[in-house]
């Protein structure tokens, strides 16, 4: 069964006046441990794709399905409680909390879930630790570097066990060294955690450390290449 | 516990406006507490001034005298009802008087007043008379005909100790009597209105003139306990049961308009500072949710729930409101506490103080009722300046917060 599956999925904005495609008509699956690039030009849809299948938005038509979940279908209640659960977020910006530390942050969804103190502890430190910022644990995010802040949010997406992590242009605002740090990190926990991901991106550098890769244009999907095939 | 660790952050994030809100909060309860304090230590000292001074804790009269204020309307027993009645527990002290309409006059004024027939020991118990003395004696002594005048009426008169009035009354009968008295002291109770309309002379003496034997128009009562005034009441009304036995707030029904305006003010303080309370932290709130869309978009789409945002924005409003009002409150309480000990002393204004009928000293006080009540209107206001704000708050729609 695919991680994420979308059937002939439609975001009309003014469909009654000038109406913009801004997903038009997108029927793509993805499968546990895919660690995949959506790319285009600007205004192709990328964030509008991504926003769907992470139940932040709702499609004009069509489907899309998350471990078998119709979240097409949600409440806007029920769509909270299943990105809690089952889908992780890395953003552009404004990823962290300002007034929680680096710890904090990345403890921040699992303490929403309800873990145990314990197991908590135990799995964002390793985390941390993999990332490379067991000495920034007690820093707020304004003491910390963007990249720091990335892998932060990356560690916080990643340690409650998400189905997929979904991260549009996590990349955007970093130099080059930490966007290929981050990226290297995303990579290495995409294999060694077995976590799908699913991230967008202009940087061709970035493009280049995918596995598969899924180019929009004008809302549709033009091309989908996987590496090694 | 993490959102309580978040919503107490939360409100330094922007210092020097949480900051503001709190002094202002604080500054507001404690003024309003104390403005609440003294209007009701003004109040109570007037009521206290007046039952204790004046009317007492309970009169008895005869029914009809209190309806037309004849001479012969009266209460008979005299001396050996008031020692029984003085000898209860629940009573502190007890007087008789008789009273009567009377025409005084000296050489330049004549006027009306109230001529009071009294028993000087008795009476001096119950209402403290002796003290509001201010020149002469007391009604002590052999000369029966001694009169004491207020010093406000002496001056009209142009009387002085030693003088000699004379005064003319009605007496059970009907006849109209004339009685020369000689002024023995002069009173000062502290409001002029009743020093001028009033004038006490011996029971006996006024009873002779009057006609009557030890009979009396008034008895007046103190308690020990004003709990214990309703029983207090019953037992007076079966030892008297032909007489009306009232308790202060029948006799002089204003005076629980007194205490029921001073608290009246006390809320009207309150509601006022509440509402600037509530203007204060809605206003303070809006601008934080406004200041933080994209972060609460994210906080959204991560999964936070609603029920667990809203908590966040109302513990903040809480945090931000109580901060500075559990000071405001211990502060405001202590400075009432503390005046309430050592008092506020307005002699520099004791001219219209005494119109008042007012102490020049008076102490702040709050009632208990009152000094609960607070808290809880507070946490209330708190709460209903946090709904707002946070409906604000989960209205935003992530995927919009985030691009702003
Ligand atoms: N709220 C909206 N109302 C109307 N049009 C919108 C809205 N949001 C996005 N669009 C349009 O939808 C199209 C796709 O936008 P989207 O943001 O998904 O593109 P993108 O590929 O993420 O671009 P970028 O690389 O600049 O981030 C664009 O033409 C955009 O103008
Ligand atoms: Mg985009």
């Amino acid at each position: 069964m695919p991680v994420i599956k979308t059937k002939q999925l439609f975001k009309i904005y003014n469909e009654d006046t000038v109406p913009v495609y801004a997903v038009n008509n997108i029927s793509v699956e993805f499968q546990q441990r895919e660690f995949t690039c959506v790319v285009g030009p600007s205004g192709s849809g990328k964030s509008t794709l991504l926003n769907l299948i992470g139940g932040l938005d709702s499609p004009t038509r069509g489907t899309v399905e998350v471990a078998g979940h119709r979240i097409d279908e949600m409440t806007e209640n029920q769509r909270i409680n299943f990105r809690l659960n089952h889908i992780g977020f890395v953003f552009q910006y404004f990823n962290l909390i300002p007034v929680l530390t680096a710890y904090e942050n990345a403890a921040f969804i699992m303490q929403l879930q309800g873990k145990p103190e314990k197991e908590i502890r135990e799995r964002v430190k390793t985390l941390l630790v993999q990332v490379g910022l067991e000495k920034r644990m007690n820093s707020r995010p304004s003491e910390l570097s963007g990249g720091e802040q990335q892998r932060v949010a990356v560690v916080r997406a990643l340690a409650s066990k998400p189905d997929f992590i979904l991260a549009d242009e996590p990349t955007a605002n970093l130099d080059t060294k930490s966007a290929f740090n981050l990226l290297d990190i995303m990579k290495r926990l995409n294999e060694e955690e077995g976590i799908t991901f699913l991230f967008s991106t202009h940087d061709q550098r970035v493009i280049d450390r995918a596995g598969r890769v899924v180019t929009l244009v004008d809302g549709g999907l033009q091309h989908d290449t996987e590496k090694g095939k | 516990m993490q959102l309580i660790k978040m919503s107490w952050r939360n409100i330094w994030r922007n210092k020097v406006r949480s900051a503001a809100v709190m002094v202002a909060v604080m500054l507001g309860l404690v003024a309003g507490l104390f403005s609440s304090a003294m209007v009701e230590g003004v109040l109570l000292s007037r009521f206290h001034n007046f039952i204790e001074n004046q009317i007492s804790h309970i009169q008895v009269h005869n029914p009809e005298f209190i309806r037309d204020q004849e001479v012969f309307q009266t209460v008979g027993g005299g001396q050996i009802d008031l020692e029984t009645v003085a000898n209860w527990s629940e009573v502190k002290a007890a007087t008789i008087r008789s009273r009567t309409q009377s025409m005084i006059a000296s050489a330049t004024y004549t006027g009306g007043v109230e001529l009071y027939g009294i028993r000087p020991n008795s009476e001096n118990n119950t209402t403290n008379f002796s003290r509001h003395l201010i020149e002469g004696d007391y009604l002590i002594g052999e000369s029966e005909n001694a009169i004491l005048i207020g010093n406000a009426l002496a001056e009209k008169m142009k009387v002085r100790v030693g003088s000699r009035i004379v005064l003319t009354f009605h007496d059970k009968d009907n006849n109209l009597v004339s009685a020369a008295f000689v002024v023995r002291g002069l009173f000062d109770s502290g409001y002029k209105r009743y020093d001028e309309s009033v004038a006490f002379t011996f029971h006996d003496y006024l009873n002779s003139h009057l006609g009557l034997q030890g009979d009396f128009h008034e008895m007046a009562v103190l308690a020990n306990n004003l709990d214990d005034l309703s029983s207090l009441e019953e037992k007076l009304s079966s030892h008297f049961p032909k007489s009306e036995v009232r308790k202060w707030n029948e006799i002089e029904p204003g005076l629980e308009i007194i205490v029921t305006s001073g608290n009246m003010f006390s809320y009207i303080f309150l509601i006022l500072i509440m509402i600037g309370l509530a203007f204060g932290l809605l206003n303070t709130m809006l601008m934080a949710v406004f200041e933080r869309t994209r972060e609460i978009g994210m906080l959204m789409a991560i999964g936070m729930g609603k029920g667990r945002l809203f908590l966040l924005i109302v513990l903040e409003t809480l945090f931000l409101s109580l901060t500075g009002s559990i000071i405001g409150l211990l502060l405001g309480y202590g400075l009432v506490k503390y005046t309430g000990r050592v008092g506020i002393d307005l002699s520099a204004f004791s001219d219209v103080m005494k119109e008042l009928g007012v102490d020049p000293v008076f102490y702040p006080e709050i009632s208990r009722e009152f000094a609960l009540i607070i808290p809880i209107i507070v946490l209330i206001t708190a709460l209903l300046s946090a709904i707002y704000p946070a409906l604000k708050a989960l209205s935003l729609r992530p995927v919009e917060a985030l691009q702003k």
